[in-house]
């Protein structure tokens, strides 16, 4: 009876949200038939035939989870996920119950996939009993939330413990704290990079050093970005494990890489990566390391790959009358980091709009900013507009970054902002705009207003 | 003449925590932009020092396991450290090694960390973090600094700190001690919104990150004023910056902090 009242009133709150556009909306459905039956989600998932997976990590898994999703829906699996974004487990319930009869005696769809974040796990592992877990990685990201990333990786490593014995958990073997999680699980597997042509040299933003087996220092042989990359314990026998899914040639585009692929079925491909960066070459091989497993081919995996497009506002390409914006989501200094060196490698100066929010999805503490090589940026602008609640930090940021104060312009309202933004650009011409979470969410709502991009909405798992 | 001062920034690797490159930056920078040297030499565990020859040194805040990771390395020079800070050397500690700056750090499970004993202050690991942001008013405190009249005739700016602090240990202070201010919103060392930070001569603790010195430019400019005293052995006036761009996010950092409520979890 709880369950059917869940399901009825969660499924009335849908069709409200819906119909009076209040946009959003996917995680309120949820919220009410959790209040109602708090057992509900365990409940519904077991309905699918194929179960659970599991994707968390800090960066990533919004990316690796479309990606999966898209190349398993071309292996013919009909998949629930939660990717319209809202990935605390009230997206989850209200993704299962838009699929759900009255009596929540079935769910359509084989297969869930689930992006949670690493607060979430504890509780998410249990409950989902999920058949595969995919670790992206864990960098330092919103710590006022989490505490510290020592921690990040030990909450994700108990929960591991609490999967099924005969779940496989999937690991970035280039990660050391991701790769030592292994220890929590028997049955791993492994996805890395290898490809030492695209090591870096930078050191901000390494956010692991040391052994988390024994303490003592890694030795790094090198480093892709952050603490990704080759490396062993210089005390005890810890050190990068050999992935059977790896990337072992790629060439970086500003707009795509061109990357081979092999899989733990030994089969190699050679394929276009449809979006740029190195963070996300890990996300495709994520997503090719669980989706061979569960039987896609060769095919299905290469096509997924090529037209895959990115998750909302994540990185996104958006046509404003005659001119483009391309939204790229900043969460924490490496990701930023990332995503400044996919765009600056290209000859011309661009326009820029740095917008940082300190809400709590934001993280309310901004000294990531200063982890982050806004250097990167100098002599690359024509111009920089700081927007969002913080304006002021970011630009206070790019005058210790020495960056040009002729080409900067504090707007600390956002819609004001962006309009000053696309003025700025010529006909044809692009603005790269770096938002933090709630300021995305701002952005992306200034933009469905005007008419330039579809509503974000979409019914859970469709 | 061009003068210049030697930063060290003592374990950058492991204990580079929240934005502590911001403090470093904006020391270097300040100096640059008035023409003043800088030379900043960074040191790891077993690497050598010569601390007679530095005039600041910045110890940042690390995760647990980084601070364990340096502390029987940090004793070992704990007593020229203690020597040079008796002889003007100016110190910057954050967080954590704000903390490994006081005499012992007791953990959640009871391990003591001993510190070095700068500070009259001890640490005890809290059940909850003590999260947010803060305002912290060092009218009183600043009274007793050295150069304190390079500051006390001005505007607020040059007497009110912002930042954020994020810890979960609680730091008491002993009778050699002064904080650093008094809180006028957030938690502080203990979580009873009293106060903030310690000072011993030119050694300054203090939990916020942010990082604390680009929204705080007094302060940053103080150290500055302090390290070439312990050079030169004379007040040396800095030419003034246009802060402005400073001025504005260390205003709006205080309405933040007066709309916003801290947290303890």
């Amino acid at each position: 009876m709880k369950k059917f009242l869940a399901i009825f009133f969660a499924k009335m709150a849908m069709f409200f949200s819906r119909t009076l556009k209040k946009g959003g909306g996917t995680a309120l459905p949820g919220l009410i038939a959790q209040k109602i039956d708090k057992d509900i989600l365990s409940k519904l998932v077991k309905n699918l035939k194929d179960g659970v997976v599991i994707i968390t990590g800090t960066n990533g898994k919004t990316t690796t989870a479309k990606m999966a999703c898209d190349i398993l829906a071309n292996a013919g699996l009909d998949i629930v996920s939660n990717q319209s974004g809202s990935n605390l487990s009230r997206g989850l319930i209200s993704a299962l119950i838009a699929r759900s009869n009255l009596t929540g005696s079935t769910t359509k769809g084989d297969l869930a996939v689930f992006e949670i974040d690493e607060a979430t796990m504890p509780e998410a592992v249990p409950m989902l009993s999920p058949r595969y877990i995919i670790v992206t990685n864990i960098f330092r990201d919103q710590l006022d939330r989490y505490g510290e990333v020592d921690k990040t990786a030990e909450l994700i490593g108990n929960s591991l413990r609490t999967a099924p014995k005969d779940s496989t958990v999937i690991l970035n073997a280039d990660d050391p704290m991701v790769a030592s999680l292994a220890s929590y699980h028997e049955n791993t597997a492994f996805f890395g990079l290898e490809d030492s042509g695209l090591k870096t040299e930078s050191k901000l933003a390494i956010d692991n050093k040391d052994c988390l087996l024994c303490g003592a220092e890694l030795d790094f042989e090198y480093r892709y970005f952050g603490h990704l990359g080759k490396y062993k314990c210089s005390s005890c026998t810890f050190k990068r494990p050999k992935p059977e899914n790896t990337v072992y040639k790629a060439e970086l585009n500003p707009e795509n890489s061109i990357i081979s692929l092999h899989t733990s079925k030994k089969e190699n491909i050679d394929l276009t990566l449809s979006i740029p960066g190195v963070y996300n070459i890990y996300n495709a091989l994520a997503a090719t390391s669980l989706s061979s497993i569960l039987g896609a081919n060769s095919e299905q995996i290469k096509y997924g790959l090529e037209n895959f497009t990115a998750a909302w506002g994540r990185m996104e390409k958006i046509q404003v009358k005659d001119k483009y914006i391309f939204l790229l989501l900043v969460k924490n200094p490496t990701g930023f980091n990332e995503s400044l060196r996919s765009f600056i490698n290209a000859k011309e100066k661009k326009n820029f709009l740095l917008a940082l929010n300190d809400n709590f999805a934001d993280g309310t503490d901004i000294s990531w900013i200063w982890d982050s090589e806004l250097e990167l940026l100098k002599d690359k602008e024509n111009s920089i507009i700081c927007s969002g609640i913080r304006a002021e930090d970011m630009a206070l940021r790019l005058k210790y970054a020495e960056l040009d104060s002729k080409n900067i312009v504090i707007e600390k309202d956002l819609k004001k902002a962006l309009d000053i933004g696309l003025s700025s650009v010529s006909t044809g011409e692009t603005l790269y705009i770096f938002p933090t979470y709630t300021a995305m969410m701002e952005i992306r709502n200034v933009l469905v207003k005007a008419g330039y991009t579809e509503d974000f909405w979409q019914p859970p798992g469709a | 003449m061009k003068y210049k001062i030697k930063i060290l920034h003592l374990y950058p690797d492991a204990m580079n925590l929240y934005g502590d490159y911001g403090n470093i930056l904006t020391l270097k920078k300040r100096c640059e932009w008035r023409g003043i040297g800088v030379e900043v030499e960074e040191i790891s565990v077993g690497d050598k020092a010569h601390f007679e020859d530095i005039d600041l040194i910045f110890l940042g805040g690390g995760q647990d396991r980084g601070q364990s990771h340096i502390a029987s390395d940090l004793q070992m020079r704990a007593p020229k450290i203690k020597e040079e800070i008796e002889k003007g050397m100016v110190a910057l500690t954050v967080c954590g090694g704000f903390q490994l700056f006081g005499k012992y750090f007791k953990t959640a499970t009871g391990e003591n960390i001993p510190g070095i004993g700068v500070f009259d202050a001890w640490t005890e690991a809290g059940s909850k973090r003590l999260i947010g942001n803060v305002i912290v008013d060092c009218r009183k405190t600043s009274s007793d600094w050295v150069l304190s009249e390079h500051f006390n005739s001005q505007e607020t700016l040059h007497t009110t700190l912002v930042g954020f602090e994020n810890h979960s240990g609680r730091t008491f202070l002993g009778q050699n001690t002064k904080p650093l201010g008094q809180i006028i919103k957030g938690l502080g060392n203990i979580g009873d919104g009293s106060f903030e930070g310690a000072v011993y001569k030119n050694a300054f603790g203090t939990y916020l990150h942010g990082p604390i010195l680009p929204k705080n430019p007094w302060f940053a400019d103080h150290l500055i004023i302090s390290a070439l005293k312990r050079r030169y052995d004379t007040y040396i006036e800095l030419k003034p910056l246009d802060d402005g761009l400073e001025k504005m996010a260390h205003e709006f950092a205080k309405i933040r902090a007066h709309n916003s409520k801290s947290a303890s979890i």
